[in-house]
């Protein structure tokens, strides 16, 4: 049996990295990416499950890391906003202007790649179901929908278009 | 300055089967640690973050293989306790809760939301339960330090889960196939947004020539009423069913920020008209 008491290393595999951060037992994933690994992609929102800004992928599922324990993560592979290299999604909200403020935007870019990658050919009412998850303050929902449709599209249609291009 | 979400200490003990699990429970119990059972952590961690929940230690069940059984074998539809909501939802063994569990929360949370959590839970709703109260052949699996029972669902389930010992554990849900293909009726309605507690939740399955039906959110846990069952397949038009049904609701109908008393009987009698179209006749 495994046990972490109170607070020691945990092994886990972040943006491709293997990392083994010292926390304690109780921290959030959100807590250990951002203040002991210093990727702050993952936003601080409610805290509580409900915003989705500190969305992430864990074992290519999204998960909001607010309410997942670091000690929880040892052995898996996290993707956080950082990892993401330049994905589709990425260019595909520059180009629809699927932004205002910013401060959702690396919680609506995950929960879309982990979308596009689970479902490429997900329609309307499966795109709606995983862009719930998340609140944009702005309202900026139309720009986003548009962003996240642009790259499902593009799967559904042509792996040779995975890339979006930018905005000239 | 660094602020913690979780403002207490505990320890994290991830056993890899059950009796590593209510063994390592136990001690923390004689340590004075006042431990808890962790599948999704949710609600702890929502819990925890406000101090309405304390503890010294968690012991985390989803390593252990019999919380994670998810088959269909000789008849039988196994769900372990620690699957989670999106894992029951994508392989639709079960259509009704397919149905109750896609609406749980939202879908990001589905990937960490338990079906054992959602049903031992905190929470009031235990949306995911109403499946099971419906189901005839619906039993429970569950171990303690005292040994393992198998038991009705309804037995161990009426409104929340009435666990024997502080170290019993929720193991699995079983069901027949037969019972899984019934016939069903799902719907839940919301103050406003699509992901939200329920106004009030209806769940319905026809087996031959029985309607049977659950609510939650109508009052202050979930039920099953064979009352309002009978009162459902008397005499009359839908309408009439249905509000003589709702004479019988078995407690105080919940007058909250979701929704006045009236509304929710309201609510309540035009989904009974419905399930009662869908399934009743």
């Amino acid at each position: 049996m495994w046990t972490l008491k109170e607070a020691g290393e945990v092994e886990f595999v972040v943006n491709g990295e293997r990392k083994r951060p010292h926390v304690r037992a109780a921290d959030t994933l959100l807590y250990t990416l951002r203040q002991e690994l210093g990727l702050t992609g993952a936003k601080p929102g409610c805290e509580n499950g409900d915003c989705g800004a500190c969305t992430v992928i864990v074992d290519g599922a999204p998960q909001k890391s607010c309410l997942m324990l670091t000690a929880e993560c040892r052995g898996h592979e996290v993707t956080t906003v950082e990892g993401l290299g330049g994905a589709p999604v990425q260019h595909a909200f520059l180009q629809e202007w699927g932004f205002q403020c910013g401060y959702c935007t690396s919680g609506f870019l995950m929960v879309a790649h982990a979308l596009a990658q689970d479902s490429p050919n997900a329609g309307e009412d499966e795109m709606a179901e995983w862009l719930r998850s998340n609140i944009c303050r702005c309202t900026g929902y139309e720009e986003i929908g548009e962003a996240v449709r642009s790259v499902l599209q593009h799967r559904a249609g042509h792996d040779e278009h995975l890339r979006v291009p930018p905005k000239a | 300055m660094r602020s913690h979400v979780i403002p207490f200490d505990f320890q994290y003990l991830q056993p890899t089967s059950l009796e590593e699990a209510i063994d390592a429970f136990a001690r923390a119990e004689e340590d004075g640690l006042q431990p808890v059972y962790w599948a999704g952590g949710t609600e702890i961690l929502t819990f925890g973050r406000t101090m309405e929940l304390s503890c010294g230690a968690v012991v985390d069940l989803k390593e252990i293989p019999e919380l994670r059984r998810h088959e269909l074998r000789d008849g039988e539809i196994h769900l372990g306790a620690a699957l989670t909501l999106a894992e029951v939802c994508e392989r639709d063994l079960f259509p009704l809760l397919t149905k109750a569990a896609g609406r749980v929360a939202d879908h990001t949370a589905r990937y960490k939301i338990t079906l054992g959590g959602d049903i031992a839970g905190r929470v009031p709703y235990r949306e995911a339960a109403l499946p099971f109260l419906l189901a005839e052949s619906s039993r429970a699996r569950l171990r303690s330090s005292m040994g393992e029972r198998t038991v009705p669902f309804a037995e161990v389930f009426d409104g929340a889960l009435r666990l024997e010992r502080p170290d019993e554990v929720l193991v699995e849900l079983t069901l027949d196939e037969d019972d899984a293909r019934c016939p069903a009726f799902h719907r839940k309605e919301t103050r406003l947004d699509w992901v939200d507690y329920p106004l009030l939740t209806l769940a319905g399955l026809r087996r031959g020539d029985e309607v049977r039906f659950a609510f939650s959110g109508l009052t202050a846990e979930p039920f099953r009423s064979g009352t309002m069952e009978r009162a459902l397949a008397g005499r009359g038009s839908p309408m009439e069913r249905a509000e003589r049904a709702l004479e019988e609701v078995p407690g105080q109908v919940m007058d909250d920020i979701h929704g006045t008393a009236a509304y929710r009987r309201f609510v309540a009698r035009t989904a009974l008209e419905d399930l009662y179209s869908d399934l009743g006749e």
